[in-house]
């Protein structure tokens, strides 16, 4: 059995991390894939990213102190990442929901937001989470996450009850 | 929450419901850790040497507040008339590349051709050493990186451009392997930033560059660089997209306004408005703030979402006021030459009002613009709360600033600035929003029971309250140290971190007029959450907002 070391705190094995992500993995593996397909629109692509980023939390954990934030940090992150390669690769696949008319036309109207402003209306409606801890997962101001909140939704405003 | 937020909640929730998570992932992960290998060595890796890791870099427009269109705006004198003091006031024409103009890699053009760069660089060859970064692999900002320097004047042909965070601003995703929409201006060669006069606190890269379209506006180009292969220290970096970035509309929409997002379009600097324009507007809107008339005609429209200046005339208690002053936060702030202050009103009795306004201009007309700071009005020291309409103006609360502004969710200030407080009408059963789709509870009493089961969650039995003056129920609970709620209304208290505490107020909603036939809420609902350290401070602060609901059914 492989030892982990841990930087100023006990040592883990490799057996308790696995463990630890287990954990983490039942708890939070299918709310992060729901959160990623509401982003980037693609189930595959959903699993892809929330697969790399419980590998990357498995990694880094001797030095993660909250394994669920950074978690959902890290999925939103490739999210992102996502969102912006897709813009040079127009083709790639995107999933067509099966939804009531009212969802499907969000659906359309949520995909000519701007990406940040998609990801923080997203995160803020689906995801439940405030401006400040969206501004600590995208690393932007608190400020500007509520200005791109303001713009998405009155850009939405705009567009579902014109 | 207003129908909008209503429908945004409930639809994306219906959405997420199509997500299919697949039952054997935790298989797949299980696989790939064993791709790690399992020496101690492979667990124990630094970070930095972790090759696999990608390092992702997204730009972000610098935020930057401009004015929005202000059609009733009384100005005071046009800020465009204003001439360039410069001695090179002509502007440069240069042979350039038409904006829209892009292209993909360089200088590799192929997967094989990075391959070979890679190898050659291995083995030491200095035509290709160069491609090899540290810095950027280390997340060091990119601007001064080989690759943009080599690619803008070997590829782009500038022979001067700048770059830095005061237009290209960026934030780092996860650390690795990606730069995206690194943002470099075109200088003219020779020449200083002929607004440097007007702009003395802007950054040397700006003032020591002159646009070359003309005096006010830059060639731009947006720049992605990529470790396609090999990722860390010691693989090559390849430019993998570039853009000439198109011109600024002519006339932005209000809203296209409140962020001018440099990643997108060129870079273009105005003339500021002059520090006494500036504060001829102030003292003409504080003077007629302290007349008790005619102050709106100042302010700059705002979109309908957007806050209200409270406090326009009187303190809290009604006391006009008699005096007023103003500081200067910033300003004027490149390139749009937008000005923050701090206004504070002094009222007989002795209260002050201080509140922060940006100064503005759109078109060569001043005005004032609220609720674009960090910080909202605050009356001798603390938060002033505003009157909110909510939920389709079924219900009004008096509460600090809502984030954002008009949603029904307050943050409360707290010592962990952890603390807030929901308004909801209707929300699902199911807090954490796991269920798919979560169902709705009927009323007041199935609610709560059903949050009282959720698994991990120590909940009290309800006790009656009064809520807008109708009997309701009030529950407290404590999450358990696995109430890892990730999505969902709870809003979660974070993974990890036991000790959360909510109480959660819930009332069935009154019978509402045959008008609003389209929407029939059944339960309202105010939430309280905060660290269990902190909860009865928050409570505290959140006990006004909750006492001054009140239903409108008309």
């Amino acid at each position: 059995m492989a030892t982990v070391g841990v930087r100023g705190g006990p040592r883990l094995t490799t057996d308790d991390r696995v463990a630890q992500l287990d954990a983490l993995y039942r708890a939070e593996y299918a709310g992060m894939v729901r959160l990623a397909y509401t982003l980037v629109a693609s189930n595959a692509e959903a699993e892809e990213i929330v697969q790399d980023s419980l590998i990357e939390v498995y990694r880094r954990w001797p030095e993660i102190r909250k394994p669920g934030a950074y978690l959902r940090s890290a999925v939103v992150s490739r999210c992102r990442s996502a969102l912006q390669r897709r813009k040079m690769r127009p083709s790639d696949p995107v999933d067509e929901p099966c939804v009531s008319d009212s969802a499907g036309e969000l659906w359309d109207v949520l995909s000519r937001l701007s990406d940040d402003q998609r990801l923080a209306v997203v995160l803020r409606y689906y995801g439940g989470y405030g401006a400040s801890d969206i501004a600590a997962m995208l690393e932007m101001p608190a400020a500007t996450v509520r200005s791109h909140l303001r713009r998405g939704l009155a850009a939405l405003k705009r567009e579902l009850e014109a | 929450m207003s129908h909008l937020t209503d429908r945004l909640e409930r639809d994306l929730r219906e959405i997420a419901a199509g997500a299919d998570p697949s039952p054997s992932a935790w298989n797949a992960i299980v696989a790939r850790l064993g791709d790690d290998g399992d020496s101690d060595d492979a667990l124990v890796l630094p970070l930095a040497s972790d090759e696999s890791k990608r390092r992702v870099w997204i730009a972000v427009a610098a935020a930057v507040l401009v004015v929005i269109a202000a059609s009733a705006v009384v100005a005071s004198r046009a800020a465009d008339d204003r001439s360039i003091p410069t001695d090179n006031p002509e502007p440069v024409t240069v042979p350039a590349l038409p904006p829209g103009t892009s292209g993909g890699w360089w200088p590799q053009s192929t997967s094989s051709e990075v391959q070979d760069a890679q190898n050659r660089a291995d083995a030491g060859d200095p035509a290709y050493l160069w491609q090899v970064d540290a810095g950027l692999a280390a997340d060091e900002p990119p601007w001064s990186a080989e690759i943009f320097a080599r690619f803008i004047k070997e590829k782009l042909g500038w022979e001067e451009s700048a770059a830095g965070a005061s237009f290209a601003g960026y934030v780092s995703g996860d650390p690795g392997g990606e730069y995206d929409g690194v943002v470099f201006v075109r200088c003219a060669p020779g020449r200083t930033n002929p607004l440097n006069p007007l702009y003395v606190d802007a950054p040397a890269e700006i003032r020591g560059c002159a646009p070359t379209i003309d005096d006010f506006t830059y060639e731009t180009v947006s720049i992605n660089v990529s470790q396609p292969g090999r990722g860390g220290p010691s693989g090559v970096w390849v430019v993998d997209r570039w853009e000439i970035l198109p011109s600024r509309p002519d006339s932005l929409g209000p809203l296209g306004l409140v962020l001018t997002d440099f990643s997108q379009r060129q870079v273009q600097q105005a003339v500021p408005p002059s520090g006494d324009d500036v504060a001829d507007v102030l003292d003409a809107f504080l003077r007629a703030r302290v007349d008790g008339q005619g102050a709106e005609a100042y302010l700059l429209a705002a979109p309908p979402d957007f806050e209200t200046v409270p406090l326009l005339y009187a303190t809290t208690d009604g006391a006009p006021y008699e005096r007023f002053e103003i500081e200067r936060l910033q300003g004027p702030v490149w390139p749009n030459g937008w000005f923050e202050y701090e206004v504070r009103l002094f009222a007989e009795s002795g209260t002050v009002v201080e509140q922060p306004f940006h100064v503005v201009s759109q078109n060569g007309q001043l005005g004032l613009l609220y609720g674009y700071s960090e910080h909202s009005t605050t009356e001798n020291g603390a938060l002033v709360a505003v009157p909110h309409s909510e939920l389709g103006g079924t219900v009004t609360f008096t509460a600090p600033p809502l984030v954002p502004r008009g949603d029904g969710v307050v943050e409360m200030p707290t010592a962990t600035g952890d603390g807030r407080v929901l308004v909801m009408a209707d929300p699902p059963a199911d807090p954490c929003g796991t269920s798919s789709p979560p169902a709705d509870a009927a009323d007041a009493e199935t609610l709560a029971r059903s949050i009282a089961a959720v698994p991990h969650f120590e909940a009290t039995e309800p006790v009656p309250v009064l809520v807008a003056g109708r009997n309701g129920l009030q529950i407290d609970v404590t999450f358990g140290e696995q109430s890892l709620c990730t999505t969902g209304w709870i809003r979660n208290p974070p993974a990890g971190d036991p000790g959360w505490r909510m109480r959660l107020y819930l009332v069935d909603y009154p019978e509402l007029s045959a008008s609003d036939s389209a929407w029939r809420p059944q339960v309202l609902a105010m939430a309280v959450i905060a660290p269990a350290t902190d909860f009865e401070n928050v409570l505290e602060h959140a006990k006004p907002i909750v006492e001054s609901v009140e239903f409108h059914t008309g």
